[in-house]
């Protein structure tokens, strides 16, 4: 698993080309309780995100990823999760 | 109790154009748009001339968010839906939504996105494939997302007849409007051209023209009619209570007046054309036509001689031989279930002009009809009957009457 953390940056490249929706990394969290709901994300949308995001860095507990509401939650999440396997 | 079934809006993606204005243009002047196209040498198969839309840019037509869980089928029926309801004046919203609703047909369904999910799936795993595949290929896909993006809540439906089935869903959506919905969108887009899977699904057929000269692939009622050429495309339509149309100061291109369908055998066209006698016969006691009345017939066109010979039997059983019968896909391909919305969108052009649209680089035919060719003929026709055959058994016809008596 790789050491290096998922960033805003990265997250807002990932639902562009996924999810279709285009966003910047300072949308993503700001403000902090902005969901992907408000950004225009479905279930569907979130599972192809969390699919590709997986892909890349290795989720063990996909299905607890989808339940995140927010993109700094799901940002945490997959930090801690990349931390735990290092 | 509904007065009339009104065609109010007009949606069309051709090959020919975008738009009704494109698309009757072409029609009326006989244009020829098939063209030999690249995705087709691509999938390996020995077909090489299509209709090809090509004006058509899904990022302009629609939002990102929907163009990656969508296939081109299910884009081109979005388009199509939002040029038809423009073209009727009518915004859902202001409706009740559980008073208007979606029928669409395919026959070919989102076969290139789901080629490429199952690609995905055979080549790197089950972890590859987007969740859209769960809702982009099925032949559901344009209804739903129709009636995902406008909010309508009221009947909705899919069908898959093949080419008929383009008529078919306009029967289907009247039959909501006599139940008490208050409009419908109606109609029939497909996208088979793009990917190996799609045309490994139409060649087995032994039905597509081989030939590499777009002017000479497809030539229906005549010697050398040497199959059909396939396109992509479709029509839309907004389908009201005549009475609630006008209400609203709706303008009506035409009345859907009566329909027949008949199914004659699987896996084959309707052998002797009796199944498709029987569905014109339907459709003018429906519509309380007389056969000396239809004044016009826009004619299925397989392209092959047994299914040529058939529909021409079908039209000089019931109509005789002095009908003008006009085929204007021959100018831009036979697109299944497109293909019968496409000549619903023709034939209610033909209504409001007074002009039969020519059979495009068909001359010298072999059957005993009057078929329009060359240039387009001004008779002012009141009513026009449409006929669609599906190669699962289906035959179809749909009356349709011009808007002013």
């Amino acid at each position: 698993m790789s050491a290096r953390e998922l960033e805003p940056q990265e997250l807002a490249e990932v639902i562009t080309t996924v999810a279709g929706v285009t966003v910047t990394a300072r949308s993503l969290t700001d403000p902090p309780t902005r969901t992907f709901a408000d950004l225009g994300l479905d279930s569907l949308a979130l599972l192809g995100v969390v699919a590709e995001l997986s892909r890349r860095y290795g989720i063990p507990s996909r299905a607890e990823a989808l339940e995140c509401r927010t993109p700094r939650d799901l940002m945490a999440f997959v930090n801690d999760e990349i931390r735990s396997g290092v | 109790m509904v007065s009339e079934l009104a065609v109010t809006g007009i949606g069309v993606i051709a090959p020919t154009g975008i738009g009704l204005d494109a698309f009757w243009k072409a029609a009326e002047q006989g244009n020829c748009v098939l063209d030999r196209v690249d995705r087709l040498a691509g999938t390996g198969y020995p077909v090489r001339v299509a209709g090809e839309v090509r004006g058509f840019d899904p990022a302009e037509a629609l939002e990102g968010r929907i163009i990656v869980q969508t296939d081109l089928f299910t884009q081109f029926a979005l388009a199509a839906a939002d040029l038809a309801l423009t073209d009727a004046g009518l915004d859902p919203s202001t409706l009740d939504p559980f008073e208007v609703g979606v029928v669409t047909a395919s026959y070919s369904g989102g076969v290139e996105f789901g080629q490429r999910e199952i690609q995905a799936l055979w080549r790197d795993g089950p972890d590859h494939v987007g969740p859209y595949q769960s809702i982009a290929w099925f032949y559901a896909a344009s209804t739903g997302q129709i009636s995902i993006r406008r909010g309508l809540k009221g009947p909705c439906g899919v069908l898959v007849t093949d080419e008929a089935g383009g008529l078919d869903a306009i029967a289907h959506a009247g039959r909501a409007i006599r139940r008490g919905a208050r409009a419908m969108l109606v109609g029939g887009t497909e996208a088979p051209l793009s990917s190996p899977f799609a045309l490994a699904c139409q060649f087995g057929t032994g039905l597509l023209s081989a030939s590499d000269d777009p002017y000479t692939a497809y030539l229906p009622f005549t010697d050398a009619a040497a199959g059909y050429v396939p396109a992509e495309g479709g029509a839309l339509f907004v389908l009201e209570d005549r009475r609630a149309a006008e209400a609203r100061g709706g303008e009506v291109w035409g009345v859907v007046a009566g329909h027949g369908t008949t199914f004659s055998g699987l896996n084959r066209f309707d052998p002797g054309g009796e199944g498709l006698v029987a569905a014109i016969r339907a459709a003018l006691a429906e519509a309380g036509c007389a056969p000396e009345e239809v004044d016009v017939v826009f004619a299925d066109a397989v392209g092959t001689r047994a299914a040529d010979d058939a529909e021409a039997a079908a039209i000089r059983a019931v109509l005789g031989a002095n009908v003008p019968v006009t085929a204007p896909k021959t100018g831009y391909g036979r697109g299944y279930a497109a293909s019968a919305a496409l000549d619903v969108a023709a034939a209610l052009a033909s209504l409001e002009h007074g002009v039969v649209p020519p059979t495009p680089n068909v001359t010298a035919t072999r059957v005993d009809l009057d078929v329009v060719t060359h240039l387009a003929r001004r008779v002012e026709p009141r009513s026009a009957l449409v006929l669609a055959r599906g190669l699962g058994g289906s035959n179809s016809a749909l009356l349709l009457r011009r808007a002013s008596g």
